[in-house]
């Protein structure tokens, strides 16, 4: 970004607005700050700098930031480190402005080796060409210390620079020229790790199917927020999550559980006893919803579902897409439920 | 480059792309940002592979990713920059910015306030030959003579008669070339 500070540009802003000035610095996670400028482009919603006139500071927020233009730019000095009229005398020029800039230029040097790593001269560029850069190089060291310690590597690959994630895939965005709105979030973003959010993407309808094979359960996401461990309050730690999403359920299944009017599934594992009081196992088995057996037994391992209306029986079971819930108000104890099956209902005591 | 599984863009790679506000790009990428999410395109043809050679001034764009509408992958190239090539001048940038600074002042100056574009025009054809400035609406030229709107040869007052007649003189010529350029030039 040093490279442009300085130089004519032109920064079009997501509704469509050009403004023309002076780069005078950028933090993109910010903003980019012009100087001197002026639109010259109009956009679908206008904004408040009317068109043509000047603005001595304006700062275009990075919400806002579409793109920047710099014209006739060349990458790399004209000239090159070696030659004797160009650097020396640019080198001369910066050592007799640096009494002047020296504040500025402690801040800035600094910037340059650990903000911007396209750049890495303050450390390596000027190294064995003559006096006048070991001079440089002597003065920087001094004014920061720190930068040789830091050292943004030129023999490596620069890191911002070597990879680049696949910006177009499979995805499309619609075209928006119309609206100042940028394409949903995640599209292209890259969204950086966050303490409290898990691995897995975030999703607000998480289907998992309930299998033998599941994750173990404290680590699967709720309602689109990302959480590793959710606890409902109040209740013993082997109730398992609530699972916001659909369930698979056996088609075939005798109609068990069909509807419900209730707002929440809950799902509890039979803690230590089951039916018959053998030990329940804590992974989910693929038969959850599986119908109900006839026999007592086929309840191990089969949650009974919590529901509070009665089961609808002789009918198809549906998917049920439960609406959303709360966590901690939904999981109860339970003391007894009404597990129907088709031979009638049993009693269950957790 | 390194591609982990599909196709993946790296530094060097020439590619053309559409924004959702409509720019058709196409460039070598630069380099990419991924906490900001910015792709950095050097539009125009590769650059030439030899470190030696004299740069060439291209247009360079920052682009935010997320505005990217269709992309792709033209050809493969290697990394435009040459690192050991690449320096910073403080002292130099910051004397760019001032100079390029007074430059935009004194160019902000030159604009007319609340004046008509032939007026605008007139102001810029006069400030070639005679030091010309604005004072409100009205254009001084040599700070002593007073050219009012509508801008004609009779609207020229003030100064010495022999710089009056020169003012419009150059006034009335310059609005005959504005004419014979076009009806769309004043």
């Amino acid at each position: 970004m040093l490279c442009i500070v300085g130089l004519p540009v032109e920064v079009q802003v997501k509704d469509g607005s050009v403004y023309s000035g002076i780069f005078h610095s950028a933090n993109f996670s910010h903003g980019v700050v012009l100087k001197k400028a002026k639109k010259i482009g109009e956009g679908k919603h206008g904004g408040n700098v009317p068109l043509g006139s000047f603005q001595d500071t304006l700062v275009i927020l990075s919400q806002d930031f579409v793109q920047l233009l710099v014209k006739d730019f060349a990458l790399t000095p004209e000239g090159d480190m070696n030659s004797t009229n160009v650097k020396e005398g640019t080198l001369t020029k910066s050592i007799a402005n640096s009494n002047q800039v020296e504040n500025k230029s402690i801040v800035s040097k600094e910037k340059v080796c650990m903000s911007d790593v396209k750049v890495p001269s303050c450390n390596n560029a000027p190294s064995t060409n003559g006096n006048g850069q070991s001079k440089v190089v002597a003065k920087e060291s001094k004014l920061n210390p720190s930068a040789r310690a830091f050292s943004p590597s030129i023999a490596k690959p620069r890191p911002v620079t070597t990879m680049v994630p696949p910006i177009v895939n499979t995805y499309n965005a619609p075209n928006i020229k119309s609206v100042g709105t940028p394409p949903p979030n995640g599209a292209y973003n890259i969204v950086p790790p966050h303490p409290f959010v898990s691995d897995k993407p975030l999703l607000y309808n998480n289907i998992y199917p309930v299998n033998g094979g599941v994750t173990p359960a404290y680590s699967q996401p709720i309602l689109g927020c990302q959480a590793t461990n959710v606890y409902p309050v109040g209740v013993a730690s082997q109730y398992r999550p609530v699972q916001i999403a659909p369930t698979y359920m056996n088609p075939n299944a005798p109609s068990v559980m069909a509807a419900r009017t209730g707002p929440t599934m809950c799902m509890h594992p039979i803690p230590q006893v089951g039916v018959q009081g053998a030990p329940i196992p804590q992974a989910w088995p693929r038969t959850m919803f599986n119908p109900y057996p006839h026999n007592v037994p086929r309840f191990q391992g089969v949650p009974p579902v919590c529901m509070t209306p009665p089961p609808m029986t002789n009918v198809s079971p549906p998917i049920i897409i439960p609406g959303p819930m709360p966590i901690a108000p939904t999981l109860r104890p339970v003391q007894s439920i009404m597990v129907p099956t088709g031979a009638g209902t049993y009693p269950m005591k957790l | 480059m390194a591609a982990a599984g599909g196709e993946e863009l790296a530094v060097g790679c020439i590619v053309a792309l559409r924004t959702t506000l409509g720019d058709d790009v196409q460039g070598q990428i630069i380099a990419f940002d991924r906490l900001s999410n910015l792709l950095v395109i050097q539009e125009g043809a590769a650059a030439n592979a030899n470190a030696n050679a004299v740069p060439t001034r291209r247009n360079l764009r920052l682009i935010k990713a997320n505005y990217i509408n269709h992309f792709s992958l033209l050809a493969k190239g290697d990394d435009p920059l040459h690192l050991h090539n690449c320096f910073i001048d403080l002292g130099l940038i910051h004397a760019r910015e001032n100079a390029a600074l007074r430059q935009a002042h004194l160019d902000a100056e030159r604009i007319g306030v609340g004046v008509t574009a032939e007026a605008q025009s007139i102001f810029d054809a006069l400030s070639k030959t005679l030091p010309v400035r604005w004072e409100n609406t009205d254009i001084l030229v040599m700070n002593d003579i007073r050219v009012c709107s509508p801008y004609l040869p009779d609207n020229v007052s003030g100064g010495a008669p022999a710089a009056n007649e020169r003012v419009k003189k150059v006034l009335d010529s310059e609005r005959k070339r504005l004419q014979a350029r076009g009806p769309g030039q004043l």
